[in-house]
């Protein structure tokens, strides 16, 4: 059976690569069927962590691999800005001015009414005209900075 | 796979490629906004990371499609016949770790009794769970492992395995004095 700590490499790393290829939208809304997707997915891959060993000495070493792993990458971050661009990548403003900035919004896969939607939930706007900027955050949610006169 | 259809799907493929490479390198004219909020917006890196994200989803769907197609075992590629002296062998050329697959030994004009040899060097990296029917006694000499089986006429010999340790393996079974040379690929 492969280590245990090479398995959790190998599962932090892809994940890693895959939610960062599929972009920012995915899953970043969680309706219930992506809250499905999501403990699908968890359920997957625990199975391929753990296999047929369920010792707690696999898990204190799977534990003790993510998080690992997880700061290595953390104080990688830190120190050269460039790597978290290109793990994280940076916030995109997708709507200025009260419209919807179509080439910026098309690419990272938000709709006017995801905007809208935030707009309403955020800051209780009723009208893309209200809106001064909405800016796509590095965790795929959309944050709304409406107009002083609708503020 | 025949080597001519190999190579027609993989030009196929980097055709795809270079096409979303030119789809995602078009089309890039980004609206400029000049703003008062404190972020730093990598418009080159949010290019870039367009670009490698489709190219990323044609490599993830191209994975896709061989996983279908059964690249990494259970699908059309993966399964394999061999036909030797009139006796069969069905087995699957791509294994995964602790993965069970069925290998199958189809035997025509049996006399009286069937010999299956397996060299232990393939036990090695699959694990014989089961065997239908049950084979009357087995022994192991030299490295190799014998099952003896009474039979008659037809007969089909069913190996339930379990691929336990990753890597390449190629081997010579043997039926009836009929040697079947195998290769699995058995993926971690």
């Amino acid at each position: 059976m492969m280590n245990p700590v090479i398995r959790g490499l190998i599962i932090y790393l892809f994940l890693m690569l895959v939610f960062r290829l599929s972009g920012k939208r995915t899953l970043a809304q969680t309706t219930p069927f992506e809250l499905v997707l999501l403990l699908i997915i968890s359920e997957v891959t625990q199975q391929a962590l753990v296999g047929e060993d369920y010792s707690i000495t696999t898990s204190l070493i799977l534990i003790t691999t993510l998080i690992g792993v997880d700061l290595l990458v953390s104080m990688i971050k830190q120190r050269w800005k460039g790597f978290e661009e290109v793990t994280e990548g940076s916030p995109l403003i997708v709507a200025a001015d009260g419209k919807l900035l179509q080439n910026r919004a098309g690419k990272s896969r938000v709709s006017e009414e995801d905007v809208l939607e935030a707009a309403r939930n955020l800051h209780g706007l009723e009208r893309m005209d209200q809106i001064k900027y909405a800016v796509l955050e590095l965790d795929g949610s959309i944050s709304i900075i409406p107009k002083e006169s609708a503020a | 796979m025949p080597s001519g259809i190999g190579d027609g799907v993989a030009s196929k493929l980097m055709q795809m490629l270079k096409h979303l490479c030119d789809m995602a390198r078009n089309n890039q004219s980004l609206e400029r906004v000049r703003h008062d909020l404190q972020l730093e917006e990598n418009l080159e890196q949010h290019k870039k990371g367009w670009m490698i994200q489709k190219i990323g989803w044609a490599i993830l769907y191209i994975g896709l499609i061989l996983a279908v197609a059964g690249i990494f075992g259970t699908g059309p590629v993966s399964y394999k016949t061999q036909v030797q002296n009139g006796n069969t062998i069905e087995y699957e050329r791509f294994l995964r770790y602790e993965a069970e697959t069925d290998m199958t030994f189809r035997l025509k004009d049996v006399t009286d009794s069937i010999t299956l040899e397996i060299p232990q060097q393939y036990l090695q990296y699959v694990d014989v769970q089961s065997i239908t029917p049950l084979p009357d006694r087995n022994r192991t000499i030299n490295g190799v492992t014998t099952y003896f089986f009474h039979a008659g006429g037809t007969a089909d010999i069913h190996c339930l395995l379990m691929a336990k340790k990753p890597g390449s393996i190629t081997t010579t079974i043997k039926v009836n004095a009929t040697p079947f040379t195998i290769a699995h690929q058995i993926y971690p």
